[in-house]
């Protein structure tokens, strides 16, 4: 029998009054790998990260985490999954030593060491009461809370919202590192793609609450190029699909997103084929679309 | 329960805040000692202080947890701390309730346990159960404000449904008890409001359960599965209250376990039964009862009944109002004529006293110190007058349509007596009489209300007292008779004047008549050591007795073995029947003490063997049950 994905999520819908947040969005998380879904601001990301979790039921569609029902299973699913929070929720009034001490009694796995030493590791105090912590400090103890409890999966809702480079740095590296320990499989929403790029194996963009690009991340940036030329592009003759075409000083700019489908560079008369970021891939795909309020 | 205690003591933890104003407000019963005005009594001046400092934080801090613990937290976003982490629902709500509970318990301890101790035995006396109903007073506020904020705080249009539906809930609650209560049921309507009360409380216990299982950490959903849980487990609360006063009020007559009233019409069509039955606690249900043909009709005679005098029209209070706020409750006036049921639309305000007109076309009802007569055909009223101050116990008689005979005995024993005429509306004060010896159980009259029994009271030596006859309007002392009856009710004035005693002998007890002028009228031998009351009289001229016998001197047994009704004729003074085991009524509660005047073949309501009301036909002896 094969091994059930990390997450798989089928024809989830969230609306909120007449509003629709998610529309219709399925995505599968295989096991070991991280995903990473990106969005812009009110594209659905959170929303659908709390139907993933069993925090919000969705109007259609269900989502499983290691191969059982989320929303029926979330006490016992909890248990395998390590969350860090968009919004940093634990009580203010709560010394980070005591979140330490209410885990080992929640959870069945959970690492008291691992949690110290990643404590000791971003130089936090742990007699520091929650609500006193910077809002990296507070990011970095709710990673810590979430490796610590030996997850099978680690969902990280825009873990790098309001944070400074430095701090994106540690937290992302913190993860890469109890990555390679362990291998386990991640789902991250982010906007932070220049970090999300060197761990992500797959990439889901979702605008307007549509998951519009789902794939392998070394597939996508082997299907996106920008191509420039002196004069105007004649991408047809090759087949090519451009989502974007602009002048360019005096000439003009593409980016295509079937480039792998190209036989031979030859084939183009351009005059410069450049590879793109993620970052550059998501401007391409979600910035020309309007996200949601939410 | 490991994670049960793990949340209920983290959620204690941040209650650290409250505990520390409650450790400062424990000190402001002292300050409060040491004022000037407090220095005579400063023990009692602390203990006092810090109970109600102890009892306000105390509900301050559970008004404040409820609406913060799950409404805030899902406003504020910090649900999601327990939903991310492998916590059943069920364990984060018991763990809220028990820590914001137990910690306004804490708070109150912490702010009354130094003025407790320092109050010594001036604390105020708390009995255990105060302690109690402080407690729940904690969880009530708690259940309370948690739910109204779950609803308020979810900003959704539900809100108004919600508001509906407790409307409807606190008047259909309300209509639950209404008839209950209206039928005296004070320990049943007690029972019902508490089954209510808790069932309310108890649904807002457990209705969150589903609240946070559904609803999560989005508090649109999370107040729409609470009013989904309440709002279904309320109505099951109340259709089960609702079911059981159906169960209570459906009671038939001759389900009746214990009567408490009974009376019969004087043509003997209808009577009147009033009564509990068998585990319907203290709910007493009243019947009219046709006597041919068993129907019956449910009505409340709680507030008092009378016939006229022809037994065609029976008229009765009925309670507009449960309670009144301002004053004493409405009554009005029903009438049931052999045409039908109806409400007169005349109202009076509790305690009145009603007395109808021989043939019922008028009615004179004494509330609130004014007399009102109606003419109850034309419905209007005829006359009214401010009776004078302290007039107290009235007895009241029509003399003719036009004329109302009223006595009233004021606080230091006189009867007055007086006189309304309804044409020129015109209170006259007639006589009086000096009542300080008399027994004050009415004033039996003649037919006419031309003369008036005064039943005296006992002796220095226990023994009945005599009887004298008075003149109807004057007041003037007409005859003397030496003897009276061991029951009030053993003395009274037949119709025509005359006055039939029971006097008791462990020999022979016998029935004796005296004449309107007070001498002996002869009598009749009834068995010995009978005591008893004279129910009252046929039209072919008998006299009814309902007697009981003593068992032994002294002794009277109400089982049915030692009751008989007794029928004498007037004219050769003979007992014309003797009915054993079945017993008439003690007396009526009316301002018209006359005696009744009964048709010839009267159906009679009395009670029979179990108690079980039965009708017994005067002139036939049939006696047989109310069901048919």
């Amino acid at each position: 029998m094969s091994e059930s994905p990390a997450a798989q999520v089928t024809s989830i819908v969230v609306r909120y009054g007449r509003r629709l947040a998610v529309d219709d969005v399925t995505l599968t998380v295989p096991r070991g790998s991280v995903y990473a879904l990106l969005g812009r601001n009110g594209a659905g990301k959170s929303s659908l990260i709390r139907c993933i979790l069993g925090q919000l039921r969705p109007h259609g569609g269900h989502a499983e985490l290691l191969g059982q029902d989320v929303w029926k299973h979330r006490t016992l699913l909890m248990d395998r999954v390590g969350v860090v929070p968009e919004e940093s929720d634990a009580p203010p009034n709560m010394r980070v030593a005591e979140l330490g001490t209410f885990s080992a009694q929640i959870y069945s796995r959970w690492e008291q060491r691992s949690f110290d030493d990643r404590i000791r590791r971003f130089s936090i105090d742990g007699r520091t009461r929650f609500g006193e912590l910077s809002k990296g400090q507070k990011k970095q103890v709710s990673l810590a809370l979430a490796l610590a409890t030996s997850p099978e999966l680690l969902i990280l809702d825009d873990p790098t919202l309001g944070l400074d480079v430095v701090a994106r740095r540690a937290l992302f590296e913190e993860v890469i590192g109890d990555l390679a320990d362990r291998g386990i499989s991640v789902l991250v929403s982010t906007h932070d793609l220049a970090q999300v790029e060197s761990i992500a194996d797959r990439v889901g963009i979702l605008v307007g609450g549509r998951l519009v690009l789902d794939e392998e991340a070394e597939t996508l940036k082997s299907r996106f190029r920008r191509i420039h030329a002196t004069g105007p592009i004649s991408l047809s003759s090759a087949n090519l699909v451009a989502t974007t075409v602009r002048p360019w000083g005096s000439g003009t700019e593409a980016i295509v997103s079937n480039f792998d489908e190209l036989p031979s560079e030859s084939e183009l008369a351009v005059s410069e084929i450049t590879a793109m970021s993620l970052e550059e891939i998501f401007v391409a795909v979600a910035g020309e679309e309007k996200g949601t309020d939410r | 329960m490991k994670t049960l205690l793990a949340v209920t003591a983290r959620e204690l933890r941040g209650n650290s805040q409250l505990f520390a104003i409650s450790a400062a407000l424990a000190v402001i019963p002292f300050l409060a000692a040491m004022l000037p005005a407090a220095a005579s009594e400063r023990p009692a001046a602390i203990g006092l202080t810090g109970l109600i400092l102890a009892v306000a934080i105390a509900l301050g801090a559970a008004l404040l947890s409820g609406v913060s613990t799950v409404a805030g937290a899902l406003t504020n976003g910090r649900m999601p701390f327990y939903f991310s982490r492998p916590i059943p629902p069920s364990t984060i709500w018991i763990g809220k309730a028990l820590a914001s509970i137990g910690g306004a318990m804490i708070a109150f301890v912490i702010v009354a346990l130094p003025s407790f101790l320092a109050s010594g035995e001036e604390w105020p006396d708390l009995p255990a159960r105060g302690l109690v109903s402080i407690a729940a007073a904690i969880a009530v506020v708690f259940l309370l404000s948690h739910t109204l904020a779950s609803m308020v705080r979810s900003h959704t249009p539900l809100i108004a449904v919600d508001l509906v539906l407790g409307v409807i809930f606190a008047c259909a609650a309300a209509l639950i008890v209404r008839p209950i209560l209206l039928g005296g049921g004070f320990r049943i309507s007690a029972f019902l409001a508490a089954f209510i009360l808790v069932g309310l409380f108890a649904t807002m216990a457990f209705a969150p359960l589903r609240q946070l299982s559904e609803g999560r950490t989005d508090i649109r959903r999370s107040h729409a599965a609470l009013s989904r849980t309440l709002w279904p487990a309320l109505a099951l609360i109340l259709l089960i209250a609702g079911g059981y006063v159906l169960w209570i009020t459906s009671v038939k007559p001759w389900q009746l376990r214990s009567v408490g009233e009974f009376a019969s019409s004087p043509d003997g069509r209808t009577a009147t039964l009033t009564g509990f039955g068998r585990n319907r606690g203290d709910f007493a249900a009243s019947f009219i009862i046709d006597t041919k043909s068993g129907d019956y009709e449910r009505v409340r005679l709680w507030w008092g009944h009378q016939w006229s005098r022809d037994g065609r029209l029976l008229a009765w209070f009925k309670q507009v109002q449960i309670f009144s706020t301002r004053g004493p409750v409405e009554l009005e006036l029903h009438v049931r004529t052999p045409e039908g049921t109806e409400a007169t639309g005349i109202r009076a305000n509790a305690p009145a006293a009603m007395v109808l007109s021989d043939d019922g076309s008028r009615v004179a009802i004494h509330s609130g110190g004014k007399l009102a007569v109606h003419d109850l055909r034309e419905k209007r009223l005829i006359a009214a007058v401010n009776l004078p101050q302290q007039f107290r116990y009235p007895a009241m008689l029509f003399v003719g349509n036009d004329r109302l005979r009223l006595l009233s005995t004021n606080a230091s024993q006189m009867t007055e007596m007086f006189e309304f005429d309804t044409r020129t509306r015109l209170l006259s004060r007639t006589g009086s009489i000096d009542s300080s010896e008399s027994r004050l159980t009415g004033f039996p009259s003649s037919a006419d209300g031309s003369l008036i029994l005064l039943r005296m009271r006992r002796d220095a030596q226990g023994q009945p007292g005599g009887s004298r006859i008075i003149d109807g309007r004057s007041g003037e002392l007409i005859a003397t008779i030496p003897i009276s009856s061991r029951f009030p009710h053993g003395t009274a004035m037949l119709h025509d004047g005359r006055v039939g005693v029971i006097e008791t002998s462990p020999e022979m007890s016998r029935l004796s008549l005296y004449s309107p002028a007070g001498e002996p009228a002869g009598s009749v031998a009834l068995a010995p050591g009978v005591v008893g009351s004279l129910a009252g009289e046929t039209q072919d001229g008998a006299l009814i007795l309902s007697t009981i016998r003593a068992k032994k001197e002294g002794e009277f047994g109400f089982d049915e073995s030692s009751r008989a009704m007794v029928v004498i004729d007037l004219a050769s003074l003979t007992v014309r029947r003797h009915v054993a085991g079945i017993r008439g009524p003690y007396s009526q509660f009316t301002a018209d003490s006359r005696l009744p005047m009964y048709a010839a073949d009267s159906t009679f309501m009395a009670i029979g063997a179990k108690n079980q009301a039965v009708l017994w036909n005067v002139q036939t002896g049939e006696i047989r049950g109310v069901k048919r």
